[in-house]
């Protein structure tokens, strides 16, 4: 696996600029190049929205998308439907993955989610209406000395202070500092960035939604993460200055789009939803444009970022079918998400 | 890159190092070779450095071409496993780079048949055209690996393009015959060369 990943040049291919490992994904980007075909389109969100109702849109999904609604003829619920498309296309991404680790760090957030709601439920001492979800590496069994670790961090914390939000907080740091750590075991550059934009992306959340709460400076600088593009003391020093000011100063930067999203729904005092979906259309507006790549890991990490896109916005669908929700708001609600 | 230029340098090195070998040795008295189809007491003769010549041309342009069609064949399979009936529209894409190889093994023919080795009597190579031989045949080699990973490259481009537009794939195939006319190109330098630019 190590000398898998050195990035060693042949001499053969280096002729070609080519890497021995990028070389390797080629019958991955192939076979995703048929796959991706049949992401859905704007065209087919649209269809699925008209739908008069969630039968008429699941035998759509079925008769023109291929998805399997039927488990022996018996009709499925959407939400096993969406779980078993989801699983096929972890199992898929796993079964093309020369090395299978690398694509833990889009795994870790369901585990991480499940360890969330576990740690939970038992400092609480009752069940939490939380659903858990059903994949994600098992690298965080109980039993791993690292995760130990974190929960004897995390039980120290709680009983101190008694906040679930703490619990939060050390889990999502220890999130990233996972996603660090496979970046730096392999160090591929796309993945390597991919990470410091996660982190980054989850400072200006933090960031807005600090503003939005009006805390204190103090307390954000013991939230941000370390380890993105900018460092925490961006965040800190940018802080206190005026939203006209704040569009100034980050006019030239590279999150430029994102900041302007924030501070609009700072002067508009609306909900940070759509920051929240800027950022999540942020990551997979810059794997499109990584369409001309064959020789690389950017197709499989693209193909695995649509589809999870594309399973937000069907279970969008389907949530607001069943709240009979109108056909124009869910289209609104999913807007933001098309790319 | 910089094992490319390495690899053109270290190559570069050798040819110089056997030229001024040779040289020295005419200059020293040691045997002429430019009569005789063998050296009198060892040294190098023009026969060999022409077969020499010949096997580099083989060996590099047939690894480029086995190298060139890997490189395309890989998104290929990628594409048929999904989709079996695209084979006839993938095929040429992926069989292009392998021409190189039957090019440098023309060549390598013909070195052959230019100094008698299939069809006749040796030819009296002297050490002068041997290295011309030897020269000719270097480059070519080095057009034909290049261009053959190069062509896999734009094959595989081609391919994936096909993938998501069969409606494409002509454009693939037009894309990587280009890098194929300087394939070809180099084989006509060759040819030329060794047929008509030596005369024994």
């Amino acid at each position: 696996m190590e000398k898998y990943f050195s990035r060693k040049n042949d001499l053969f291919l280096d002729i070609g600029n080519l890497h021995q490992e990028d070389v390797q994904y080629g019958y991955s980007t192939g076979r995703l190049a048929i796959l991706e075909k049949s992401i859905l389109d704007k065209n087919a969100y649209r269809e699925l929205i008209i739908a008069n109702n969630t039968e008429e849109t699941l035998r759509l999904l079925e008769n023109k998308h291929g998805f399997k609604t039927k488990n022996h003829n018996t009709q499925v619920s959407w939400e096993d439907i969406l779980n078993k498309e989801f699983i096929s296309v972890h199992d898929l991404i796993y079964g093309l993955a020369p090395v299978k680790e690398i694509f833990d760090i889009f795994f870790f957030q369901y585990s991480f989610h499940n360890l969330k709601v576990r740690l939970k439920e038992k400092l609480a001492g009752h069940k939490i209406d939380t659903p858990l979800f059903i994949i994600g590496p098992v690298l965080l069994e109980e039993s791993s000395p690292v995760l130990r670790e974190i929960i004897i961090k995390i039980e120290q914390v709680f009983y101190k202070e008694r906040r679930f939000q703490d619990i939060d907080c050390i889990l999502d740091e220890e999130y990233f500092n996972f996603l660090s750590r496979v970046a730096d075991k392999y160090k591929i550059p796309v993945i390597e960035s991919l990470i410091k934009t996660w982190i980054d992306l989850a400072n200006i959340k933090l960031f807005f939604r600090f503003k939005t709460l009006q805390r204190d400076k103090n307390n954000l600088s013991r939230f941000l993460f370390s380890g993105g593009n900018f460092k925490q003391d961006f965040y800190i020093n940018t802080y206190h200055l005026r939203t006209d000011v704040l569009k100034r100063e980050t006019k030239n930067i590279f999150y430029a789009d994102l900041f302007l999203t924030g501070i609009k729904c700072l002067e508009n005092e609306t909900s940070m939803d759509e920051l929240e979906k800027s950022c999540d259309r942020f990551i997979l507006q810059r794997f499109s444009e990584t369409k001309h790549i064959v020789f690389g890991i950017e197709p499989m990490i693209r193909y695995l970022l649509h589809k999870e896109n594309e399973m937000r916005m069907l279970r969008m669908i389907f949530v607001g079918k069943e709240n009979s929700i109108s056909n124009n708001e869910i289209e609104e609600k999913i807007a933001g998400y098309y790319v | 890159m910089k094992k490319l230029v390495g690899f053109l340098l270290i190559g570069m090195v050798l040819f110089l190092f056997t030229v001024t070998f040779v040289k020295a040795q005419e200059t020293t008295g040691v045997p002429a070779q430019t009569e005789s189809v063998k050296p009198e007491s060892g040294g190098v003769s023009g026969i060999t450095l022409a077969v020499i010549g010949a096997i580099i041309t083989i060996v590099f342009s047939g690894f480029g071409a086995s190298k060139g069609i890997s490189i395309a064949a890989a998104p290929a399979a990628g594409i048929m496993s999904e989709n079996p009936d695209m084979f006839g529209k993938l095929l040429i894409m992926v069989a292009l780079p392998g021409t190189q190889g039957i090019y440098g093994f023309v060549t390598g023919f013909l070195v052959f048949l230019k100094v008698g080795i299939i069809g006749g009597t040796l030819q009296p190579v002297s050490l002068n055209q041997g290295i011309q031989i030897l020269a000719i045949c270097a480059f070519q080699s080095f057009i034909e690996l290049t261009s053959a990973i190069y062509q896999g490259q734009v094959a595989a481009y081609g391919i994936v393009m096909t993938g998501k537009k069969p409606e494409a794939s002509m454009k693939g195939v037009i894309m990587a015959v280009l890098v194929e006319t300087y394939a070809v190109l180099g084989l006509l330098a060759g040819i030329l060369g060794i047929w008509f630019g030596i005369r024994f």
